[in-house]
Formats: C-alpha cells, structure tokens, sequence
C-alpha cells in the first residue's frame, strides 16, 4: 500500500523534488522515518538507507521529519534541492513517568516488576465490568470470567497464580490510592493502570500487596477546557450454551435408563401418545425453555461526559457515567451511575491541595424468586415434556412448581442497591524544593440496600376431562420480603515525606509515611411474608407472624508505618530498598506487628560505554532483580471476610433457634473453633527481569522470571466433623508459585499509517511445597505436598466395560456395575499395592485448573481516520472438570434433570464406542464420582475483542465545531476454538453444568470531543 | 519558621497515633458473644440449650433424617436410589450427614455442659440440674444412633481442645454403650417424669432411651427393665386415636401423652417448617411424591381378625383395603383411598388418567390425576403406593408443621414386650402392653402362644405400629433378617387392575414365617416390579465417612468396607 501512496505523490511531482539522508545523532542511517510537507498532502518515508526523495507541489514550506522514538524536526526549504537531518532520540520515552505505590518514578530507573496499560486501550473493550477490560492486558495478570450475569459478571483477578489459600487471593486495587472495587469506575476516567507484581513494587502497600496491587489513576484537569462525550450500545448474547433433547427424545432416553437398571419404562403411553398425536401443549408437551426464559434483548449501553478545564491555579476533571446492562431473562438489568469530581488547587507556590468526590451508584434487579444464575440452570435443565405456559399464556408447573419463565416474569424482584460515596482530601507541602510533606485522608462510606420481594405467580394444570385449564395454586404458598441494609465506612489516613537531593551523579529519594486504616461493616436484615398486596412490596404490608429480624456490626484496623529509599548513580545503578511495619487487629496484640522488608537493584546496560557498539539497535537495556517479603492477613472463611479470626463466638438465629411452647426460643451456638496464636501469613517473592528498547524504542521487551513462596499460610485446614466446630485459622504449610512473562511489543508509524502489535506470554506453576502432613481432600480436590493447589483427586477412567465378563473380572466397584459403565484402575489399596477392589486408596491425581502458557496479541493499526484493533486471548493448558448436570444424564442438584444433545452419544451394547456411559435414570456412583473420565484440557485461544473504528476528518468536525468525532464498531468473545465439552465455555471452571453464560458482545459507540 | 511548625505537626500527629494504636488497633467481636463471655446467667445457659435441641433435627432439605432410614429397609423406596439399591461407597452422604450432624449435638452439649459451670453460682440448682440434665439425655440420643450406626466411635465427652482434634480414635462399640447408660441414669435423677416443656427431655424419655439403646444392644433385661420403669412411672397413655399421632391438629393435644420426645415447628417463625409431608404427598394433591411405601409392608398388616393375611379367612386379595388393621389406612394409601393431603381431598388412583377431586361445597369433580403420569409420582417412581403417615397433616404442604415423633409411650410398651419375649417371661404384663397397642387399632387382643409365636407377632406389630418412624432399618439387622429381606425385588401392587395379584407367601422358611416376610413367587409376572437389590455383610453399619479418614488416618473402618 505504501508503495501505491508513494507512487502516486510521485505521479503528482510538478516542481521538482526534496531528497536527503536522515541520520540519528549517533550517526546511524534512520530508516522509515516520515518525512511530510506542512499543510499539504504530500509525504513519503526513508529507505533502508536512511534516503528520502520527495515531489514537491509547491516551490517553499516546511517539511517535517519524524520517526518514533525521535523528537519530530521542522525544516523550512525554497525549493527542491538536498535536506540532511539528524534526528535526536526524544528523551520523552526515557523520561516516561510510572505511577508507583504512593509516588511516581521513571520507568528507565524501576527496578521492581510493574506493567502499565494505558487508559485508552481500556476503552476499546465494551464491558460492564471494568475487571474483564484487563483480560490479557498485560502478562502475569490472568482474568477469568464466571459468569455474565449484570451486576455479577466481574472477572476474577489473579497476578501470577495464587497467593494464599484462605488469606484472600485479590490484588488489592486502589483508585487513586483509596481503596474500591475495579467494576465501580468506569473505565471512560481512567487515565492509566500500574499493576505492581513482585514484592519491591508493591512493598510500601504491605500488608495488603501480596496478591499484587492494582493502581488505578484516574483523569485529572488540565490547563484549558475539554469536553468528550463516549457512548456505546452493545448486543449480548451467550457464547455458548448447550442444547437439549426434546421432549420425545427425552422420554424414549429415560426409557433407555430404566431399563438399564431394572426399572420398568416410565413412558410408554406417553410416548404412544406423542408418536400418534404430537405434543399440543395442553397435555403434551414440548416446551423449548430457551425460548421461554431468553428473552433476546442482551442490551446494554453506556455513556460517559467528561469535562476537564483549568487555569494556573485550580484544575477541574468532572466526569458522569451510566451503564445500563440488561441479563438474558426478564427482570435482569444492572444500572451505575459514576460521578467523580477531581478538583487540584495550587493555594501558594510551595502548597497545593486536592479533594476528589466520587459518588457512585450501582442498582441491580434481579428476579425474586429465583436468581438468573438458577432460573437459566432451571432453563439448561428442565426436560421439555414438563408444562412450560400454554397457548393463553398461563404457566404450566414446571417441576415441582418451579418455573424458570415464571420466576423471571413473575417472581417478584431482587433489588441490590448500592450507594457509595467516596471523599478524599490531600494537602501537599513542598516547603523547599528536596521536600514534599503529604497528608492524605479518604472515607468509602457506602451503604447497600437490598430488597427482595419474592412474587407468587399462578400454576395452572389441564384438566382434559373437562377440556379446561384449572387453577392449581399460586407459587409460592406464600409471598415474602426481606429487606436488609448495611452500612460501611472504610477510613484511610495517611503522612508521608519525600526528600529527594542528587549529589553530583548519586540521586537520591527518601520516602516514609504512616497509615492508618479502618473499616466497620453494620447490617439489619428483615423479614416478613404473607403481604396483603403485590403493589405493595414494603414490610408494612407484611404479617408479623413468622417475621425475623436479625442484625450485627464488624470492625477491624490496620495501622502501619513505611518507607522506602531509591538510589541511583547516574541513572545507571539502580537500587531501591523498601520496608514497612504492619499491625492488624485480626491477630492478638503480640502478633500484631510484623516488618517486611524488600531490596531491588538494577543495572541499565546502555548506559555503559561497551554497550556503544550495539547502542543503535539496542537503545535501551537493564536488568533488575529484586527479592522481598510481603504479608497477609485479610481472611476470608466462605467467601466472607473474618475480622475476628481469633475468637470462637457463639452465634445466634434461627439455625439455634427452638420452639418450646410455639414460640421462638432464641439459641446460641458454637460453630467455629478459633486459634488465638494466629500471625501474619508471608509472601517472599524473587524477580530477576529485564527490559528492551530496541530499533529506535519502537521495539520494546520485557521478560520477568519470578519465584512467590508462600509461608505460614493461614489457612483453614479441615478438622474431623466429630469436632462439630468448622476449622481455625492456622498458619501452616507453604506454597510456592514459579513462572515467567514476556511481552514484546512494537509500534511504529508510517506517515499517516500507524501500527502497533503486543505479543503477551505467561507461565506460572503451582506447587504446595508443605502441607502439615495429610492431604487435604475437598470433593473433587485435593491440596497434596508437589502437586498444584486444588489438583483435581478421582480415579483413573480406563474406558468403558464392554461384557459382563469384564465387569465380573475387573476388581469389585459397586454391585450394580454392568456393561457401559465407567471401568477404573486399581492402583492400590490399604497395603500399597493392588487389591482388585476399586475405592478411596485408588484415587490418584487428575490435573489442575492452573491456566499455564496464557497468552494475548493485540494487533492494532490506523490510517488516517481508520484505525482497527484485533485482540486474541487464549489459554495453552488447563484442565477443567464437569460434573452433576454436565455430565449426568437425567441429573441436577435440585430438579429432574433432562439431557443434553452431544449426550446422546452413550454406550449401548450397539454403539460400544461411545463418548458417554450407558444411560442410567439416576446418578450411579460408579459412573459419576470424580475421574479422569470428566477431566479435560479446556486450553482455549478466542477473539476477545475487535474494534473498527473511524475518526471523521476535521474538514467534517470542523463544520460542526467540534474537536474530534470517532464512532466504532467492536465485539467481544468473538469466536473461541477449544476441545472442552460442547455447550461449555472453557473459561467457566467446574461448573457442575449449571451455569450463567459468559457474553459474547456486539458494540456501536462513539467518542466525540468538544 | 512555616516548614518547623509543620514538622512539629507532623511529629505530634504520628506520636499522638502510635499511643492510640493499641486502642485502635484492639478488636473483639462486637455483636456475638465469644468464649469465655457466656454462660454467665440462666437466661444465657437457657438459650444454649435451646440450641443443643435445635441440633437434635437432623435434616437434610427441612426433612427429618429418621424419617428416611425405612427407605433403606425393605418395607419402602426413595425415588433416588440410596443405600438399598447397591449405590454404597466410604464416600456415601447419608454416612457423611448422620455422622457430622451427631456430633454436631454432641459439640454443643459438650460446650453447654462444660462452660456453665462457670455461671453454676447464678442459677437456682434445681434449675441448674434439669439444664445439665436435658443437655446429657440429647448427648446421649446422639450416641445411640452413632453407636448403633456405626459400631465404634470416638466417644467426645468435652470440647476438644485444638491439640485433641486429629488424634480422636474409635472407643470399642460396648465403652460407648456403657457411657450412654450412665449418662441417661444421672439424667433420670436430675429430671421429672414430665418435661418442663414439651418437647424438653424428661426422665421419661431418658429411661425410654436406655430401654431403646439396651434394647438394639439385645441386652433385654435392661431394656426391659428401663421400659418398666417408664410405664410404671411416668404415668403415660396411647393417643385414643392412632391417626391423630401425626397431624398437626391431632398433636397439638398430645392426648394421652403418648408423644415422649418430638421435632418441634412453630408458625411464629416463617423458617421453621418441615417437608417431610411434601415428599411423600401425591402428586396429585400438589405434592412431591420421592418417598413410597412398598407391597411388603402393606401385607404385613393383620386382616381384621388379627392374622396374618395369607392365614386370614376375612382378607380378600381382590380388595386388600377391606378388613385390615385400621392403621394400614394411615399408614399407607392403596388405589382406591380417598386421602386428604396439601388441603386436598381426592380418590387415590394411579391407574387412570383423572380422578375425582372433591370440591369446596362438598360435591366431587373428576379432574386430571398427576399420579398416574408424573414420572416421578408413584405409578412411575414407585411402585403404586403412597405414605399415608406424615402425609395427611391437614396443612399446606410447603408449610407444614406437623412435629416429627423421635420417641412415644407405644414404642416403650412394644420395646418392653419384645424384650421380655426375648427373655422368655411371657407374663401378663407383656400382653398387657401388646394389646394396649392392638386395642387402640381394633385389633383383637394377643393369643397366647410360645416364644416363637410371641415373637413373630411382636416383630409383625413392631412393624406395622412403627413403620416410617425409623426404627426398621435397625430392627432388620437385630433380627438378622437383612440379608433375606433386602436382595429383593421391589414389590408393588397389581400393574392392571383386573387382572388380581395372589396373596404372598410367608412360609417360604421358618425364618420368613417368623418374620413375616412375603414372597411373591406366584405374583411377580402380574405386580409392578423395580430393581432387585443388594446386600453385603458390610452393610450391617454405616462407613466411617472416608473424607474423615482423610482428615485422620487414626480412625479405622468398618469390617469389608
């Protein structure tokens, strides 16, 4: 293409020509440099020579030459003749600056292991929740998805591998350095992500920094008036979902499973009935579920006005945002609204100060009855010969009263509301120019508001001998509300010194401060049922009889002191030594303190005089290591925090509750054993990296080697249930994480084409080095010394059992094994060896769900007003483990469960080579519990995002007075390749089968600049 | 001058933070309790035992776990097929749950009996006493079952201290047992006949347990000895009407006082409802039918004439409803039964596609029949039965609060008669007990007979009085009959109705004869049949559940498991 171009400014030359050589300072020949005539349209490039020639349309004008990685030079010329330029190498690259915990620092002198993403590469991913923008975004950083459901479809953030077992396994994120979840902001006020990996990087946050940090700065005000308006409007739909059989199917099937176990056939009148007259959706069924729950309007939009304006003296960045997500069913919607004021006042020369108000809002609906989680389970579930809704649109039972439709369209609503209301105030003192004195206070004051109120909707039953439909009850018996609140505030105040002072070559900064920081979470939870009126979902209406009431508060502290010092000599050693004290309220007060320390030295190889030889192609080189401890203590016990870790309490509510003389005796209970002599769990953590610039810096690598050892985990090791308490906390056993990154990226610009690739891979292996003894065993997992965290523990499938014969012969399972059944190994048994009985000694490990080899590339190009971005995401190894649903037949947790397309494919004695085992019409151990049979690699490689996207030429936005119009299109989830289970997305782990889809989007929007 | 007054600042601030620090930084629990806070008063050791009988409702999905254990037995089915039907491994839940919810009692108890000796100053000791009591008797119920269950268990008799976790073993099976009789003598003498509350432990129901777990131990004398002392003493009767035992509005009375130990619900708690009726109702009646009865219970009940049906002269083997033992009706449904369940009244049938549902004023519309296509309803599920037991509440199915009956004063006369069978002092007093019972259902007093006919019939009345109450699973394995009675087919009723299904036989052996067990030899081609079952020596007790083998090797397991 660029050849064409040349060729025809060529093809335009009327007053002769500009040629020259463009040189680097160094006096290296510069290739692809862009070489443009001011206000026209002609330009060209160099050659491998660092030669240009270039028709000229008019006889004077200035050319400009640029090349990336280089400051742009002007050139005034009369006429054609001979320009030689040298160019010098733009020291902005080098001056780059790198939001670092509590400070900034250049990015040639970090020495710890920190990766940024720039706020605009945010903006191309259209999600609701921000989490699931950083999916690939930079190695060493994994995200996966759950679930898409709004207001629960965040992804899970992990920064190489897992950090703890029950000490929590999040980064802590920080906006603006207080403390709020990622998905709250939108991602339109981003201005840049610092992900801090390894222990010197993230040592100044401590306590809270061993499962890395995430440093999120937002926009601020500048100097002048900016207006920019974005929007989106995005089309979701599921990536995948699995297909059931219908209802003739599903009948003719079950029969199949009865009597491969002895049981009469269920179906044969109504199969008889079907054959002859068809269903009639009056008394025989074929109800699609899909079509009854999706309701087909996944949209979701989002819009963001931001204003920045300043002067000398106060700068202002206001920013609103809403989104407005809807789910796959009825009564599915999450709503944010973000409003964030960032406000700089410079008050004298030597003091400025900040204050920054966020106030944000999210409101989720879901239905009532049911959660869309369940209702689409229920949906994935349900055979299609039960009553769905008849012809007049009155429900049908469902199974057993439940009716996933019914749920969404009628069960009443799930509302979560959540306020929060962030304030933050810092005043800066810098009394001399070495010094900066800082002080900061922020308070997250939120409160979430959740009501449900769960709906009765009508079940109607056909009543053939009547020819009629009946009433046949309102479901539930009884409708309800609960009604619960909780408030929390989180306060964070914080001093800090920085005293910076080069003496000759040898630089200097000194950085200490002193935290203090605390949260208290209350709650009230009310109940009440049988309300008087649907119309009026409020407890007033509600019948105090069988009301519950219920309510607590939790609080817990940290306060820490820190400091860090960098030094460097002529910006080419580098050496940063960190340490902070840490006292949390978790522990009794003799382990409330604990100091981690971290060291972190560099050494930038260009800078030496040997490196001149190659200093052209290689501009840029350093090495770093850094090693250094981290530590942790932010428990968590079933997915809740613990603030009280070291006391044993006795709880109250109507699990202890009795009722002597039809009354509510209110009951106190032990139910948890606690360990006084807990302390704090610690991360040691090696990096030895190295950073690239090559061929002018338009090149750039980064490669990371890292060793995260986890000890005295504080963890939740199961005791025997003969205790009846669930088990302490106790530090015990260790873990260690090995890995490496690598990201590569180039970006270069052709004249007006522009072009930038980042290739991201990552690796890291887990490995519980000490586990106190005995394996842990959890269901279908298992934490055993050499193997990685929650391996999957099961038997070793060996096929299917063909004969009779070979049942009898194999070692003795269960009693009723026969033919299509699952056949495993015996690999031992309570001596160590073999003794033809299969049971718990031949359980063996099956695998992880570690994702290893995770890597992205990020294409990217623009051409003068187009520009196209390609993002592919995969996974090279995982392993991933179906069960219930997904791999039962005729199974669910909690409903009959039905069958799905891909499980016709089952072993009967004519079709010995199936996928699946003989049909059974009821979960039979042998063929269910957890083996190497339902194990399988779900690596995967998707096209998470492609964006086309075009920016209107000023002549247009001109026009009309505005900066700058883009409008674009994009999609998400694109297509994925990957062998795991059809219907299943490989990114969802153990799902049991039942499951909220991820989405797959697709996006228009717009970004406009006033 | 500015810069010095703000590092003075500065210096004040942190100094004036580091003192409060240990002020700030000390957190207790705010809204709970902890240890070593509690049992400081009545009021505090009262609302812990509330909990410890909380305890005592072992539920998986609100429905009582002994109400389950005769779908493991021959005399009924769980639509999931469970531990009859071959499905056993050291991973099995239901282990696994009976196991964790027994010594979850056992915790509290121990936790309760232990800590309120601290507070023993600020209570009247009568009071004092009767909590220890009551909290020692509920210890001990959960003790018979895990011993009787699972053989040796760890005996726990105080909270564990972290250090003892993990290195709990096996106490021998007879250790446990004697730990239970002790225990439930000092309750008896810390407690009166008649409970505080209803539904609290008395001395009543603590000898009626000494009776039980003497009685499964086949130490007959103590057994009946213990039983004596209870119907001597504690001045209880049988309800006059059998039915009444198990519905909400029959039990509210208690008339009699027949009902000695129960699940207690209450109305006042939105939350505190049972699905045990819900399980069983018809599908029909808007219930969700996943528990049946089985043919081999229905003729265990006399004819009319107090026989045996196969050596009645009154049982018509086309109309086997007719001339029975009246509690058969409330025990279980047979097609043909008009059953009022989930505040619905219809004629039980699973041969035909409607049935006739009566109406508010009291006339009868033919309607559409769920039982007779529901694939989970009893023509499909079952085999054409349905529980009539705990099923006809006359409460709404989704909230019922029908009490589930742990102990009553017909099980101690029925215990106290069997063991002085087995003891061979076939007195007055043991008729006396027998025919109490058989009078209530107009069955005609005992005749007597030698020990062997004495005891077929007490195993016969046992059966029938009891059935779905908890106790067959246990009383198979007593009588050695598990392994005849258990790898069976599952036998139901006719599959068409014209076409009659013979009278079993029960004489196939002696020991069939003095068990009453059927056989269905001639009927078996005409009858609705499902899966035969299993059975393995092993089966005899419960696996000790492999996931807490795991967590402590020191446990050993149950013999061939």
């Amino acid at each position: 293409m660029l050849i064409t171009l040349c060729q025809f400014y060529q093809a335009n030359a009327q007053n002769g020509e500009l040629r020259g050589k463009v040189t680097e300072s160094t006096g290296e020949v510069l290739p692809g440099v862009t070489v443009l005539i001011k206000g026209s349209s002609a330009g060209t490039t160099t050659d491998a020579n660092g030669n240009y020639k270039l028709s000229l349309s008019q006889s004077s004008g200035t050319a400009v030459f640029s090349s990336m990685g280089m400051i742009s030079q002007e050139i005034a010329f009369n006429g054609a003749g001979e320009i030689n330029v040298s160019l010098v190498s733009d020291s902005k690259t080098l001056n780059e600056l790198v939001v670092v915990g509590y400070g900034t620092q250049k990015k040639v002198n970090l020495t710890g292991s920190v990766s940024v993403i720039d706020g605009e590469r945010l903006k191309n991913r259209q999600v609701a929740s921000t989490s699931l923008a950083l999916q690939g975004a930079a190695p060493g950083v994994t995200v996966t998805q759950q679930s898409g459901v709004p207001g629960g479809d965040a992804g899970t953030i992990r920064i190489r591998g897992i950090g703890s077992i029950n000490a929590g396994q999040n980064p802590l994120v920080l906006i603006d350095n207080v403390e709020m979840s990622l998905d709250a902001i939108d991602p339109n006020n981003i201005e840049s992500i610092s992900v801090l990996k390894d222990a010197a990087a993230a040592a100044v946050y401590g306590s809270r920094a061993a499962n890395g940090v995430i440093l999120i700065t937002t926009k601020r005000g500048a100097n002048g008036i900016n207006v920019s308006y974005n929007a989106y409007v995005s089309d979701q739909s599921p990536t995948d979902l699995p297909n059931k059989v219908n209802a003739l199917e599903h009948m003719k099937y079950w029969d199949v499973a009865q009597a491969n176990s002895g049981l009469p056939a269920a179906f044969t009148q109504q199969i008889a009935a079907y054959e002859t007259s068809g269903p009639d959706n009056y008394t025989l069924f074929n109800t699609d579920w899909k079509k009854l729950v999706l309701t087909g309007n996944g949209l979701m939009h989002n819009h963001n006005l931001n204003v920045s304006g300043g002067t000398d003296r106060i700068k202002i960045y206001a920013s609103g945002s809403f989104l407005d997500q809807n789910g796959l069913t009825a009564n599915t919607n999450y709503k944010r609204t973000d409003l964030r004021f960032n406000t700089d006042i410079s008050l004298t020369k030597k003091l400025s100060a900040s204050m920054d108000l966020v106030l944000n809002k999210s409101n989720r609906l879901w239905p009532g009855q049911s959660t869309p989680q369940s209702i689409i389970r229920q949906m994935l579930g349900f055979p299609a010969t039960a009553p769905g809704r008849y012809d007049g649109g009155e429900w049908g039972e469902g199974w057993s009263n439940a009716n996933p439709a019914a749920q969404a369209q009628d069960g009443g609503f799930s509302r979560a509301i959540t306020n929060s209301r962030i304030i933050k105030g810092t005043l800066i003192y810098k009394p001399i120019e070495e010094l900066e004195l800082l002080a900061t206070y922020s308070s997250n004051f939120y409160t979430t508001h959740g009501r449900n109120f769960t709906d009765q909707y009508k079940i109607y039953i056909a009543d053939a001998a009547n020819n009629t439909l009946l009433l046949a009850r309102p479901w539930p018996a009884l409708n309800s509300l609960s009604d619960n609140t909780s408030e929390n505030t989180q306060n964070l105040f914080r001093v800090q010194a920085t005293y910076s002072k080069a003496f000759g070559k040898h630089n200097f900064t000194a950085l200490g401060g002193f935290t203090t920081e605390d949260f208290q979470t209350s709650n009230v939870n009310t109940y009440r049922q049988n309300l008087l009126s649907a119309d009026r979902p409020y407890l007033d209406s509600g019948d105090p009889l069988g009301q519950t009431i219920s309510g607590g508060i939790s609080k817990y502290s940290i306060v820490s002191a820190y400091g860090r010092l960098n030094y460097n000599y002529n910006e080419k050693y580098l050496l940063e030594i960190n340490g902070r004290m840490d006292a949390s309220s978790r522990f009794r007060q003799e382990n409330w303190w604990k100091l981690f320390p971290s060291v972190s030295a560099g050494w930038r190889l260009s800078q030496e005089g040997f490196w001149s030889g190659i200093s052209h192609i290689v501009n840029d080189a350093k090495i770093r290591a850094s090693y250094g401890t981290l530590g942790n203590q932010n428990l968590i016990r079933s997915g809740s925090a613990d603030y009280y870790p070291t006391y044993s309490t006795f709880y109250s509510g109507t699990a202890y509750n009795y009722y002597f003389n039809n009354v509510v005796n209110a009951g106190y209970a032990l139910t948890t054993a606690a360990n006084p002599n807990i302390k704090w769990e610690t991360s040691k953590i090696l990096d030895l990296g190295a950073d690239f610039g090559l061929l002018r810096n338009r090149m750039s690598i980064t490669a990371d080697y890292f060793r995260r050892d986890i000890t005295d985990m504080l963890q939740l090791v199961p005791i025997p249930t003969y205790v009846g308490l669930a088990s302490p906390f106790v530090n015990i056993g260790s873990m260690r994480n090995t890995g490496w990154e690598l990201g590569i990226g180039w970006k270069d610009k052709i004249k007006d084409f522009g072009y930038q690739a980042q290739f991201n891979i990552s690796d890291v292996k887990n490995k519980v080095l000490k586990n106190g003894g005995t394996p842990i065993i959890n269901g279908a997992n298992i934490q055993q010394e050499g193997y990685a965290l929650d391996s999957y523990y099961g038997y070793q499938a060996d096929g299917l059992f063909q004969t009779a014969d070979e049942v009898k012969n194999a070692p003795f399972h269960y009693g009723n094994t026969a033919p299509g059944d699952i056949r495993y190994r015996d690999i031992s048994g309570p001596d160590g060896v073999p003794d033809n009985k299969i049971d718990s000694y031949d359980r063996t490990i099956l695998g992880n769900y570690f994702p290893r080899y995770e890597y992205s590339f990020n294409l990217a190009a623009q051409y003068k007003g187009l520009d196209v971005t390609a993002f592919f995401q995969g996974v090279g190894k995982k392993d991933n483990y179906l069960s219930g649903t997904g791999s039962q037949p005729f199974y669910s947790a909690n409903f009959q469960g039905s069958m799905y397309e891909h499980q016709k494919d089952f072993w009967t004695p004519e079709n010995t080579d199936a996928a699946y085992p003989r049909l059974t019409p009821s979960a039979i151990p042998n063929n269910y519990v957890t083996s190497s049979y339902w194990v399988r690699s779900a690596s995967y490689l998707r096209i998470k995002n492609l964006v086309l996207g075009y920016t209107l030429p000023k002549t247009i936005t001109g026009k009309i007075k505005i900066k700058s119009a883009r409008i674009y299109l994009s999609g998400q989830n694109l297509i994925t390749w990957s062998n795991f289970f059809p219907g299943f997305d490989p990114e969802q782990r153990d799902t049991g089968g039942e499951f909220y889809p991820i989405m797959k989007t697709y996006t228009v929007g717009i970004n406009i600049n006033l | 001058m500015k810069r010095k007054i703000l590092q003075i600042a500065a210096l004040c601030l942190c100094l004036n933070l580091l003192v409060g620090c240990s002020e700030y930084l000390k957190e207790a629990p705010l809204d709970a309790p902890a240890t070593g806070q509690f049992f400081n008063n009545q009021a505090e050791m009262n609302s812990a035992l509330n909990a410890v009988y909380k305890s005592v409702y072992w539920n998986t999905g609100t429905t009582p776990y002994q109400s389950v254990f005769d779908g493991w037995t021959d005399i009924a089915l769980l639509r999931a097929p469970d531990l009859g039907e071959g499905n056993f491994d050291v991973f099995n839940a239901n282990a696994k749950n009976i196991w964790s919810l027994a010594y979850t009692t056992i915790q509290r108890a121990n936790t309760m009996i232990e800590g309120m000796e601290a507070g023993k100053v600020n209570v009247p000791a009568a009071v004092y006493n009767r909590m220890q009591a009551e909290a020692r008797g509920v210890r001990a119920f959960s003790y018979f079952y895990l011993v009787n269950m699972f053989g040796d268990v760890p005996l726990i008799t105080k909270p564990l201290l972290p250090s003892d976790f993990y290195n709990q073993t096996r106490a021998p099976k007879a250790d446990v047992i004697k730990f239970i009789y002790s225990e439930l003598d000092a309750a008896a003498a810390g407690l009166d006949w008649a409970p505080a509350d209803r539904g609290r432990m008395s001395k009543a129901v603590v000898l009626g347990l000494k009776a039980r777990t003497a009685f499964y131990n086949k130490e007959y004398k103590t057994a009946a000895d213990a039983a004596k002392q209870v119907i001597d003493g504690a001045g209880l009767g049988l309800n006059p009407k059998f039915q009444d035992l198990f519905t909400k509005a029959g039990q509210t009375p208690n008339a009699g006082k027949e009902i000695m130990f129960e699940v207690l619900y209450t109305d006042a708690d939105a939350n505190a409802i049972t699905y045990l009726p819900l399980g069983s109702i018809s599908r029909a009646a808007g219930g969700q039918s996943g528990r049946f009865p089985q043919q081999r219970l229905v003729d265990m009940f006399e004819a009319k004439d107090g026989k045996r049906i196969d050596e009645s002269a009154v049982y018509d083997p086309k109309n086997p409803r007719l001339n029975r033992d009246s509690r058969l009706k409330y025990t279980v449904a047979i097609p043909g039964d008009t059953i009022s369940m989930n505040l619905v009244t219809l004629v039980y049938d699973i041969y035909k596609s409607t049935t006739s549902f009566r109406n508010a004023d009291g006339s009868w519309s033919t309607k559409a029949n769920a039982d007779y296509d529901n694939a989970f309803g009893p023509s499909k599920s079952g085999v054409g039965l349905l529980h009539a037991k705990y099923t006809m509440t006359a409460e709404n199915a989704f909230s019922a609060r029908v009490n589930f009956i742990l102990m009553r004063y017909a099980e101690i006369l029925l215990t106290y008669a069997e063991s002085k069978i087995e003891l061979n002092e076939i007195d007055a007093s043991v008729f006396n007990a027998i025919n109490l019972v058989r009078k209530r259902a107009g069955q005609p007093d005992a005749i007597t007979g030698d020990q062997t006919k004495m005891r077929q019939l007490i195993r016969r009345e046992r059966t029938v009085e009891l059935a779905m109450e908890g106790f067959r699973w246990f009383d198979i394995r007593r009588w050695d009959i598990a392994s005849i009675v258990m790898p069976q087919k599952v036998m139901g009723i006719a599959k068409d109705p014209a076409v009659v299904a013979a009278s079993p036989g029960f004489k196939l052996t002696a020991v069939h004869d003095l068990n009453n067990i059927p056989t269905y030899a001639e009927s078996e081609s005409v009858r609705m049949v499902r899966e035969i079952r299993f059975w393995y020596p092993k089966l005899n007790l419960l696996p000790v559940p492999q996931s807490e083998r795991d967590i402590n090797p020191g446990l050993t397991q149950n013999p061939e498991w």
